[in-house]
């Protein structure tokens, strides 16, 4: 009796500890991030001009960093071992570049036919 | 031990080590749920990325927007069918060896003048398709814009 309840004990706490682990995760968020800077970068090199779009999320708990390929978010970026990695491709002759290590608004700003992502300018 | 303790040791031993198979796999199950529920949460509809990436095929000089020499004046929305070729397609959206496959890819027809384009790891496995209204400027010479409909047909991950 005692063993049947013990099983049945551990078996809830493996249950609970796994949804905990899923649901306590900034994972979500952090894949979340890295699909909306791809579309914002594709929706970016389709404007004719230049154009500084502004991510509205708070994103100080991730650090990004931008390559003419693909966009890769971080929680932390000295120790974690699975960013969320998105690919994009660009047309030829753009380019894209930039990082920013847990610094809320981020900007995108398209300047001819380079793509930029750095901290929001201060707004006067 | 006499005998109804040996039976109810050996019943126990069969029962829990059936009962251990079953809640392991319920234990698993259920991460594998969560798991796909999340999935499902950071989910993008293939849709809207594809509508995203149409977007410079139609905006972008470097694409098939026309692009007015002497003025220097780009024309969204207007197709310059000298550019309407696979290797302008190559330059406006080029995928890798690696990935090619499992992103997406794009087949376009003007649809009035039947000419088509693809990128270069299109295999005819069409997912769904979108459309777009545009104009075609035909030649330098001529200034007439004939309208058109833009058909994109978009391939997922094969």
């Amino acid at each position: 009796m005692i063993f049947e309840i013990i099983v049945v004990c551990i078996g809830i706490y493996i249950t609970i500890s796994i949804a905990h682990a899923y649901g306590s995760s900034l994972l979500t968020a952090k894949i979340n991030s890295a699909e909306d800077i791809k579309m914002m970068i594709n929706t970016l090199a389709a404007v004719p001009g230049d154009a500084l779009v502004e991510y509205p999320k708070n994103v100080t708990e991730f650090s990004f960093i931008l390559t003419p390929n693909s966009v890769s978010v971080f929680e932390n970026e000295q120790t974690d071992q699975s960013p969320a990695v998105r690919a994009f491709f660009l047309p030829q002759g753009y380019t894209a570049e930039g990082s920013v290590i847990r610094i809320s608004p981020i900007c995108l700003e398209k300047k001819s036919k380079r793509i930029i992502l750095e901290a929001c300018p201060q707004q006067e | 031990m006499n005998h109804k303790a040996q039976f109810d040791l050996a019943r126990k031993t069969i029962y829990w080590m059936i009962a251990g198979v079953i809640i392991t796999a319920v234990v698993f199950s259920f991460a594998v749920v969560i798991a796909q529920y999340k999935n499902n949460l950071t989910k993008i509809p293939p849709e809207l990325d594809a509508e995203l990436i149409a977007l410079r095929f139609v905006n972008l000089p470097e694409c098939f927007a026309y692009l007015d020499s002497e003025t220097n004046s780009l024309h969204p929305g207007v197709i310059d069918l000298a550019k309407f070729t696979n290797e302008q397609m190559l330059k406006c959206y080029r995928t890798d060896a690696q990935t090619g496959i499992k992103t997406l890819n794009f087949r376009m027809r003007l649809k009035g003048l039947n000419q088509e384009v693809a990128t270069n790891y299109y295999f005819n496995q069409d997912d769904f398709t979108l459309f777009k209204e545009v104009l075609v400027k035909s030649s330098s010479e001529s200034s007439d814009l004939v309208p058109d409909l833009l058909i994109i047909y978009v391939q997922e991950k094969i």
